[in-house]
């Protein structure tokens, strides 16, 4: 088995609609790969499959060797982020963090501070996540994603919203993120975001790849 | 683990100690009585007038009005950034049932609290309660565990239907069967969830309705809504 992540066969129904088709993958550990295709081409219901979050209706796949939904429910080291997720609203940023490390009680405060420091938003920042600008709210998801140092990071669409000095960071710690060896998985509309970062970019259309390009 | 819920637990409170203080102002029996009569059922049996009646209930009502969303408010806002950090999903499930049984729990602690204080303060008498804390205790922590498996039915509905629809059903369902118990106590002692939660009947009502015989209902119906509601998480996708 690769010690990366498989997929095969991965096929996902929602009542009659077919959004993910017979997807077959190997992903090589430590690499960046990017994955780009139009609104509903299935990148984000892939991603989902991946962290486990759904259940496929056909196939399988393996995140460094351990079976998602068999040997395990989600990646066992996962940092991600998905389309359309918040955080309490009533909390502030950093306040946020604390709670979500509060959870594997694995990383202490200062380096949530540091993940936030990392993305450009202040730990001191007093004011409550609901004031926050979507910009600014990306970039907490991002530093959500990261404090923890996962093994793995699945980032749907992670410069949206950003400026260009939020997007030179993200650059930054992707950069970071490979140089230790985390796998990242991207998604975007923006093919030049992927082809800057990424070693293989991959086309969705309507739940299949339909191509492949190495960079 | 969410601001909203401690500010609920205030307005809970506030029920509480207004509905005690109506409560207490309408009691007739002595003193030495009344406060463990409002938490064992000995009320319940005693008072005609349906307004006491639903003033006793109305904050337990309430909590499970306020209560409705407790799990489905993960699946709301954060679930993907909560699961993806737990090992898998009936830890997570298990970790929230702990901490709404706390919420219970503390609500229903706050209650008697509230009832001992405005009693010793009607009395102008604290010494004579004093005795009655520990029976006092016991009877609350039967309260609440016998009420638990409506508040968690209540939320487990929730993961699949809106939060509403199921706060409805649960309160609706619940005011059924305290109704019925008032009409009918006697029929329907074994079955229904309200009566195992009034203690004074174990003892004075029918020969085998037993503080064991509930303690078993309890646990059967914990063990089944809890096996359910894990094999209905683990296959719902989390979208």
């Amino acid at each position: 088995m690769n010690d990366g992540i498989e997929l095969c066969g991965v096929t996902k129904k929602i009542k009659e609609n077919l959004i993910l088709d017979n997807i077959c993958l190997s992903l090589k550990k430590g690499e960046v790969y990017g994955f780009c295709g139009t609104n509903g081409s299935g990148k984000t219901m892939l991603f989902r499959a991946i962290a486990g979050l759904i259940h496929l209706t056909e196939g399988e796949i393996s995140v460094f060797s351990k079976r998602i939904g068999v040997d395990v429910s989600f990646p066992e080291s996962l940092g991600i982020i998905i389309e359309s997720v918040g955080f309490w609203p009533d909390y502030t940023g950093f306040e946020n963090l604390k709670l979500l490390a509060s959870i594997r009680n694995s990383i202490n405060e200062n380096q949530i501070e540091e993940s936030l420091y990392q993305v450009g938003l202040s730990p001191k920042d007093t004011r409550k996540y609901k004031k926050y600008s979507l910009g600014q709210k990306q970039r907490l998801a991002l530093a959500q994603a990261i404090m923890e140092k996962p093994e793995l990071l699945i980032l749907d669409e992670p410069t949206n919203a950003l400026d260009e000095e939020g997007i030179e960071r993200f650059y930054s710690i992707i950069q970071k993120e490979h140089e230790r060896g985390t796998t990242v998985l991207i998604a975007s509309h923006n093919k030049a975001d992927l082809y800057q970062l990424c070693s293989r970019v991959y086309t969705l259309s309507a739940g299949k790849i339909v191509n492949e390009e190495i960079r | 683990m969410n601001r909203s819920y401690d500010k609920r637990m205030l307005l809970a409170a506030a029920a509480a100690l207004i509905t005690s203080y109506f409560l207490i102002r309408n009691f007739s029996v002595g003193p030495s009585e009344s406060l463990l009569s409002f938490f064992d059922g000995t009320y319940l049996n005693a008072e005609s007038n349906p307004f006491l009646i639903i003033l006793l209930l109305l904050p337990s009502t309430l909590f499970l009005y306020l209560w409705g969303d407790f799990f489905k408010s993960d699946f709301e806002s954060m679930c993907v950034y909560i699961f993806t950090r737990t090992k898998n999903r009936t830890k997570w499930l298990m970790k929230k049932v702990l901490i709404l049984f706390s919420y219970w729990l503390a609500f229903y602690l706050m209650y008697a609290v509230s009832m001992f204080v405005l009693l010793a303060i009607k009395n102008k008498n604290f010494f004579f309660l004093i005795k009655e804390v520990p029976m006092l205790l016991w009877i609350v922590l039967w309260n609440v565990l016998m009420m638990f498996p409506i508040l968690l039915l209540e939320n487990l509905l929730s993961i699949k239907i809106a939060p509403v629809k199921c706060v409805s059903i649960v309160i609706l369902l619940h005011l059924i069967s305290v109704s019925l118990l008032i009409m009918s106590p006697n029929a329907l002692l074994f079955i229904l969830p309200s009566a195992q939660a009034v203690y004074q009947w174990h003892f004075s009502v029918l020969p085998n309705f037993t503080i064991l015989y509930s303690v078993f209902y309890f646990l059967l119906i914990i063990t089944v809504e809890l096996g359910i509601g894990t094999v209905q998480l683990k296959r719902i996708d989390l979208l």
